[in-house]
């Protein structure tokens, strides 16, 4: 197996607010090959964005601090790495894109001067002529009509889809190894969704990217992903291969995610959308045991006294439940087809 | 006025709502004479029937739009042209005044409950306020008809006294139910009332809409940029776009049975939740065009993967096609059948 470009050991992040100890992820950990594209999926709170912009190193501080764990990256820590090693880093080897690219983009320059602000950062041995091909350069590959023109624009006079590949070209414009994407189509409409994520695809192949792309969509990541981490109340409670978490999952989180989405194909007459009944639990007041419990739909007395540890179950596969052989049992596949 | 007409509202024939020719356009002012140099054609033209009972969708990528004609239709805007019949009456042109009984029987559901919930006031001053704006039940009888109203959102009656911040997205909107439910209306325009909310949430709001619908006899306009969740949810789904309604089909077998080369692409642009399935989709390339400026001939010919001579100067009319109730604006249809 090749070796990793980025592990990620046992991270914690904690919000010490006025109410209390948020304690946003807990013990986080996976690793990430080139050219991988993992998708880390949870509902909002589930700590999937706080996971990425730790890796950054962009949570806000007060109130919160990494509080555990490795980011090793290269091998090296970036947990205890310097600002200016970070700065470094950041945008350069390790780029990110965020939900919303009309916040993310700064309204008063435009397009260009904001993909070569990185270059300019990060590329100092690059003359002003080339940073101004390679910017151009970049506008083609993220495939925006008329770049000579576009270049000159400002960020409100493009449209949603627009914006996220300016958005993109500016995080690959250093030819990052690592692109943590951030919930990138959430806000752009399906078709314009599907135009993003072919692009971010066909990116990846090109240049030979790692991609973490963080979503609530399942469709989405089935859609692009090579494996998955699913997050609940800032736990991973499964870690599997694309195809096993579809058609073998593990944990009864993930069952009951799969199952709650609409599925394609002819209507049923009164049928009932399936839903996970309650609410995540509050992450200042953790119950005791598992964190699903009360939701789960095989829950037995040792859920209620006992944290499940995320165990291997099977050659690619963690699962973060006690029952996670029945939950695979239960699943009708046999397997690839 | 003739709204109660029972006669009327007896046979089936009526529908509940129904537009004719309906056209919103919002002048653009410039200059210092403010005069109107441009206009946006959010709604141009569009004939839409509901039926009592009746629940259907309203599906556009954004900008096409389906939230004007939703709020025109129930008088939040007043139209530019056309004419809507509620129950058999007119209604474009009434004044304020006069529309004040008749939003007792059209009520909204917004997309973010936050944003439509007053944050300095209780759940229950929300619920009291509609109340006795209506003159609904006697003062005595408010508190009694508040539980009620929660018990049928599905909220318990210790909510009461909290305010919204306090709730999750779900809970919310569940509040924002249980308000549009306070005047006993027949009709509820819901607005991307899911669009916000987790998945496994997202369920349990329409379970929810769906079961209130068959115990108070609603009927819904349900307008969505998830097609999936409307197939299951809706009985029929007007497709728009640009302002015009280019295809409206039963939802019974969308997949089989959508003709418009746009509904195609939507339908097709909709992640797969199976990534054995990664299969060919039919790709739109560039954005919805400006609804300042429509395209000359059929709107969608700047996209469209089926393209002819006459879709750039003719724009198709809405004509049926085989089964009852399927309607198509293209060109390429009306040769075919």
């Amino acid at each position: 197996m090749t070796k990793p470009i980025l592990e990620v050991q046992e991270l914690c992040t904690s919000f010490f607010t006025d109410e209390g100890v948020v304690h946003a992820i807990d013990k986080v950990s996976f690793s990430l090959i080139k050219g991988e594209t993992l998708g880390i999926v949870g509902e909002s709170g589930s700590g999937k964005t706080v996971t990425s912009k730790t890796l950054m190193r962009i949570i806000p501080s007060p109130p919160g601090r990494i509080t555990g764990g490795k980011v090793l990256f290269h091998g090296e820590d970036l947990v205890t790495a310097t600002d200016k090693r970070m700065q470094s880093i950041r945008g350069n080897k390790i780029a990110m894109i965020f939900q919303e690219p009309m916040s993310a983009l700064n309204p008063v320059f435009t397009v260009g001067w904001q993909i070569d602000e990185s270059l300019r950062l990060h590329q100092k041995d690059l003359s002003k002529a080339q940073r101004a091909k390679r910017v151009l350069e970049m506008l083609h590959k993220v495939k925006i009509p008329s770049p000579e023109q576009r270049v000159r624009e400002y960020p409100h006079q493009l449209s949603g889809g627009m914006r996220q590949r300016v958005m993109i070209a500016i995080a690959l414009a250093c030819n990052p190894e690592i692109l943590i994407a951030d919930e990138p189509t959430t806000a752009l409409d399906v078709t314009i969704q599907a135009q993003v994520l072919r692009l971010i695809g066909d990116l990846k192949t090109e240049l030979g990217t790692a991609v973490i792309l963080i979503t609530h969509d399942l469709g989405v990541v089935a859609e692009v992903c090579d494996r998955v981490l699913v997050m609940y109340a800032g736990q991973v409670v499964e870690e599997a291969g694309i195809d096993d978490i579809f058609h073998k999952p593990s944990h009864p989180y993930t069952r009951a995610l799969l199952r709650s989405i609409p599925k394609r194909g002819k209507r049923v007459e009164g049928a009932k959308f399936e839903s996970i009944e309650g609410m995540v639990p509050d992450l200042k007041n953790l119950p005791k045991g598992c964190r699903f419990q009360g939701r789960c739909d095989i829950e037995k007395e040792r859920c209620r006294e006992e944290e499940p540890p995320l165990v291997k179950v099977g050659e690619r596969q963690s699962s973060r439940c006690f029952f996670a052989d029945e939950v695979i049992a239960s699943s009708t596949d046999k397997g690839q087809p | 006025m003739s709204n109660t007409n029972k006669a009327m509202s007896n046979t089936n024939e009526t529908p509940l709502i129904k537009a004719t020719k309906l056209v919103k356009h919002f002048p653009i002012t410039g200059g210092v004479l403010g005069r109107e140099v441009a206009r946006v054609h959010a709604v141009n033209g569009v004939d839409l029937e509901i039926h009592k009972g009746e629940c259907v969708g309203l599906v556009g990528e954004s900008g096409c739009g389906k939230s004007t004609l939703g709020k025109t239709l129930v008088r939040l805007l007043e139209p530019t042209s056309g004419q809507i019949h509620f129950d058999g009456s007119e209604i474009s042109k009434l004044n304020y005044r006069q529309l004040r009984p008749l939003k007792q029987r059209m009520q909204m559901i917004f997309q973010d409950p936050y944003g439509s919930l007053n944050p300095r006031m209780t759940i229950e001053t929300i619920l009291a306020e509609a109340l006795s704006f209506h003159s609904i039940v006697p003062p005595e009888k408010t508190s009694e008809r508040i539980n009620e109203l929660l018990d049928l959102s599905g909220l318990s009656k210790e909510v009461r006294r909290k305010y919204p911040h306090e709730f999750s997205g779900g809970q919310r909107q569940r509040v924002g139910i249980a308000r549009a439910l306070t005047v006993g209306p027949e009709f509820i325009l819901a607005d991307e009332p899911v669009s916000a909310l987790d998945v496994s949430v997202q369920a349990q709001i329409l379970n929810l809409l769906n079961d209130l619908r068959g115990e108070l006899g609603l009927s819904y306009l349900f307008v969505s940029h998830d097609l999936k969740v409307v197939q299951h949810f809706c009985e029929r789904v007007l497709i728009m776009y640009l302002g015009y309604i280019v295809e409206e089909l039963p939802c019974d077998d969308l997949e089989a049975d959508v003709k418009h080369p746009y509904s195609k692409a939507l339908l097709s642009a909709i992640p797969v939740d199976d990534p054995r399935d990664r299969s060919n989709r039919v790709f739109l390339e560039g954005d919805v065009p400006s609804p300042i400026s429509l395209p000359s001939g059929c709107p969608f010919h700047t996209r469209c993967p089926e393209v002819m001579d006459v879709c750039k100067t003719k724009n198709p009319e809405l004509v049926s096609i085989g089964k009852t109730g399927h309607r198509v604006a293209c060109h390429a249809v009306d040769h075919e059948s």
